[in-house]
Parts: C-alpha cells; structure tokens; sequence
C-alpha cells in the first residue's frame, strides 16, 4: 500500500484529481467495512462521505509509510460504529435499501447467481464479516487485521479459517434472497 | 469452492456494489490537515555546549557497538526459537516427503553434461521438488505465521500451527507437536509433524559452538534426515543432512534471509569441485503469484550453467490438478535457450484448506 502515500502530497496541495485517484483505489474495501457493519446502501454512501471528510481533516495524523489503508479502514469502522451507538435502534437489513444493491447489478449478470455482499457474509458474524473483508477486499496482513480488531492474531487466524469453511458452505449450498 | 474463487466473487460483487461519491466532496471546502515541520527551538550556548558533549558521547558509544557488537544486531528472516526451529523441522520434513527426488540428482560430480541437454533438463525434478518446498516459506513475511495453540493431542504439551500461502494462493496449515525437556541445562524437544499419508518424529537439541543446534526427523526409529542450525552471521543457515544408516548420503544448505520483509531462500549443493547454488523468491503481480529463481552450476569454479526460471501456478479443472509452468531461460557460454515447460501436479499436502477438485468431496 506503500503507493497510496504517493497520493497524499498533492492532496494536501488540493489536487482534485489525486483525491480521485486515491477514491477509487480504496473505496471497494470503505464500502465493504461499512456496509457490512450498518447494512444499509444508503447510510453506508452518508458514512463514505464522513470517512473521506475526516481522513482529509487528518491526514496530517497519518504516519508516511505505515499502511495506509489500515489507517482509512480503521476511520471508517470507527465512524460506522459512532452512528451504530448514537442512532440507538437496531439495524436490521431494510428490504428496499438492500433491493437497490441489485437494482446497480449490470443486465449480463442474472440476480440468483449474484448473491449482495450482505448476502455472502450473511452466515457469518460481526467480528468474522469485518476480519474476511479486512482480509479479501482490503488485503491486509493479518498483524494489521490483528491490531484494527483487537485482538491477538492467533484469534484472528482461527475466525478466519472459520468464517473462510462457513462462507464456503453457504455459498456451495446457494444463497437464496429475495428481491 | 477454492479459496481464490471465493475471493474473487467477494471482490467481484464489492467492485459492483462500491458507489461513486467521490464528487460530494470538494477539496476546497474541506480543511485538509497538513503536516507541520517541528519548530525548531532556540538553544543557549550552554545548552548547546551540553548538547554537543553528548552527541560525541553517543557517537563514540554507538561506534563501538557498530564496530564490535554488530553481531548483536543482526535481525533474522525468522523471529524466535519456536519459528526457527518450526521452520526447519517443517522444511525439513517437506523434503523428506520428496525425497525420492535427491536420488536422481546427487551426487553433483556424477553429472554428465551433454549437448542434447541442459543441466536443468537432466535435474527438473531437484528444482521441481525444491520449488514445490519452498514455494510457501518464502515470500511475505506477513503471510508466513507460527502461533503457539493449546495442544488437541494428549501426549503432547505444545502445539505449533503455521501458516503458509501456496503459489496458489491458498492458506496451507501446518501442525507441529512437541514435549519440551530440560536435563541437566540441556534444553531438548521431542515431538511430531504429520502430513494426510505420513507423518515424521523429530528431536530437537540445543547445541553450542560453530552448530547452534541439531534435529534429528525420524520414521520408525530411523533418523532420515538431519538439519544442523550454522548460521554463522546475518543470513540464518541451515544444513539439511540425508542419512543412510549412520552417514550422510548427500546434503545441502539452506539460507534464509528477510528484504523489505519478503523471505528469500538459497540452496547450496556442493560435491567434490561441483557447486549449484538457487535462489528463490515470490512475487506478486496483479493477482498473480510467481516464484522467480535464479540458478548457476559451476564445475572447478567455472560457470557451466546458469538460468533464470519463472514459475507460475493455476488449477486446470480440466485434468483436475495443479498445472505448475515454467518459462526457464538457460544459459551455457554465449549459447542462450528458452523453454516453456507444463508440469501437472496432484493436490499436495495435509492442508484442510487446500481446495478439493470439483465434483469430489
């Protein structure tokens, strides 16, 4: 990730089209920790917003050379969990919010073989969703993943290989969902 | 479900799913925190005085230790007694499942060289083999894991699980069982690596002097194979001894040794005036995994051979196995030859996340 950083002189000098870069190479793994904590396509677009914001208020905070998308992964699980705590309902997966993730699937892909990402991680729990997502989408080291979660990497290592046999199972024996 | 597949679908469907909204924000509204260079404080002459004795004070302090307690210093590919010993015992236990391997190739002086083939064409399966070891103790250090577990195995106390990624890709995991003895300040273990059709015993001794220590890989009260800890200055160093009763029939050596936290290999064989040395490290290029080595076979200290090799990895779902390819440049005097070679492998290992071929359980 040591390439991100390459990005962050010319933001700080407001370069639009380096905060563009840096955007698209990061947001697939913002997304996926977000969503996966508050289930929902729209406020997971409103905390998205929140998380760029707060990363550009401190990025003089970030270390160069340390990970860089650890550290934004680590803004955006923060900032999901402080809208959890303060909207003090339960979120429950909302059918027509989830529906308008199929509505973006492109016309070639038929819907019963392109299960939502809630949907794969559906038979996993919270902390195994944010370590498989860490892991596949924002390819972390696990010593990274280790420290953003919290806990020893031992730990780590064992839900993974956990949630890795449930995933599988699940998805060999087909996801179903509801439109 | 391999694991790549499932990893592909997840990225696949977060690709689709991962909005643009990068246009809400506007730089220019937003104040971005910038990095402020430390102020630099005024200092009094005095202060200055003390400030320059102590600089020359640490200077000669640190002198010393750079000059005669660098040995001291040295960080290692590997951490800590238990990776260490971990990883040989591992190593070694995954060569001697390959051993038939070492039969056709050493000893190095009986080679014949001849115009119809190259030095790696006669020995394809000693680089084959070694590749197929080594392939997952090198690479990212971060994704080559030790953790000591609670032990599932009642006769014994410890248990190691480590943790590789193939060229594939693929987590593989390894156990490694074992008592700790401690006899007359001598520190020793004993214990057990198992693979799905074999599994080997090992001792272990602490040593001192030139030979740090020694572990013995046994089956059915046999010693097979022997691995000698002689690392001697920053590059750990390894010596894999294969036994025939009590001598040793051929050997090598292993070193192992950490860049930009990527673990790197060389083996080192070396018979009467014949020398073949190859070095091995992962890469990884837009999701793909490759091992890149380099090789040269000297005779009397002359080059005869040397080439680079590029080897790749994919699942041919087609013949059901792993299909290794390798695209070998060798070189011989100013003759240059290019090869592209496919080699088609069953799953290997006792790997419980090693993927099963479609439609077998």
């Amino acid at each position: 990730m040591k390439h991100l950083d390459d990005y962050l002189s010319r933001i700080e000098a407001r370069d639009e089209v380096a905060f563009q870069e840096l955007y698209q190479e990061t947001k697939n793994g913002v997304y996926a920790i977000i969503m996966a904590i508050v289930k929902n396509r729209q406020t997971t677009e409103d905390l998205m917003q929140d998380t760029y914001i707060r990363m550009l208020e401190k990025l003089h905070l970030y270390e160069r050379g340390r990970n860089f998308q650890a550290w934004l992964v680590q803004i955006a699980k923060n900032i999901a969990y402080d809208y959890i705590r303060k909207s003090s309902k339960q979120v429950v997966l909302d059918p027509i919010e989830s529906s308008y993730v199929f509505d973006q699937a492109t016309p070639t892909e038929p819907l019963s073989e392109s299960p939502s990402m809630i949907e794969m991680i559906a038979c996993l729990d919270a902390v195994e969703s944010e370590i498989i997502l860490l892991k596949v989408v924002n390819d972390l080291p696990f010593r990274e993943i280790a420290t953003i979660m919290n806990k020893p990497l031992g730990t780590v290592l064992w839900l993974y290989q956990r949630a890795l046999k449930k995933m599988k199972k699940h998805l060999e024996g087909g996801v179903s969902h509801e439109k | 479900m391999r694991n790549k597949d499932l990893f592909d679908q997840i990225k696949r469907q977060v690709a689709l799913e991962a909005p643009d909204i990068q246009d809400r924000i506007s730089l220019d509204s937003i104040r971005i925190g910038q990095r402020t260079e430390p102020k630099q404080r005024r200092i009094a002459f005095h202060g200055r005085l003390v400030m320059t004795v102590l600089i020359l004070a640490l200077l000669t302090v640190s002198s010393y230790f750079l000059f005669f307690q660098n040995n001291n210093q040295t960080v290692y590919a590997l951490e800590g007694e238990v990776e260490t010993i971990s990883y040989q015992v591992l190593s070694g236990s995954m060569f001697l499942q390959n051993e038939t391997s070492f039969d056709s190739v050493i000893p190095l002086s009986n080679v014949l060289l001849s115009e119809e083939e190259t030095y790696f064409e006669q020995n394809q399966s000693l680089f084959s083999q070694s590749f197929a070891v080594l392939e997952s103790l090198i690479g990212d250090r971060d994704q080559i894991l030790f953790q000591a577990v609670a032990s599932d195995q009642s006769q014994y106390q410890q248990k190691v699980l480590i943790t590789l990624k193939d060229l594939n890709e693929q987590d593989v995991i390894y156990e490694v069982y074992f008592n700790q003895r401690i006899r007359k300040n001598v520190q020793s273990l004993s214990g057990m690596v198992s693979f799905q059709d074999t599994s080997f015993q090992f001792t272990y001794q602490r040593l001192q002097g030139t030979e740090l220590s020694r572990i013995r890989i046994e089956r059915d009260n046999q010693a097979i194979l022997v691995v000698k800890h002689v690392t001697d200055q920053d590059t750990l160093r390894f010596r894999y001894e294969y036994m025939e009763g009590n001598e040793v029939a051929r050997s090598f050596f292993l070193n192992v040794s950490k860049q930009d936290n990527q673990v790197k290999a060389a083996m080192v064989l070396s018979v009467q005036g014949k020398l073949l040395t190859i070095n091995m490290e992962r890469r990884h290029d837009q999701s793909q995994s490759s091992l890149k080595a380099t090789y040269r076979f000297l005779s009397n200290n002359q080059e005869v051979e040397s080439g680079d090799i590029d080897l790749t990895s994919e699942y041919d779902e087609e013949v059901q196995k792993f299909q290794y390819r390798y695209q070998v440049r060798t070189r011989i005097g100013n003759i240059e030859k290019i090869q592209d070679i496919i080699e088609n492998k069953p799953p290997r290992g006792n790997q419980p996340t090693r993927p099963n071929p479609p439609g077998k359980p």
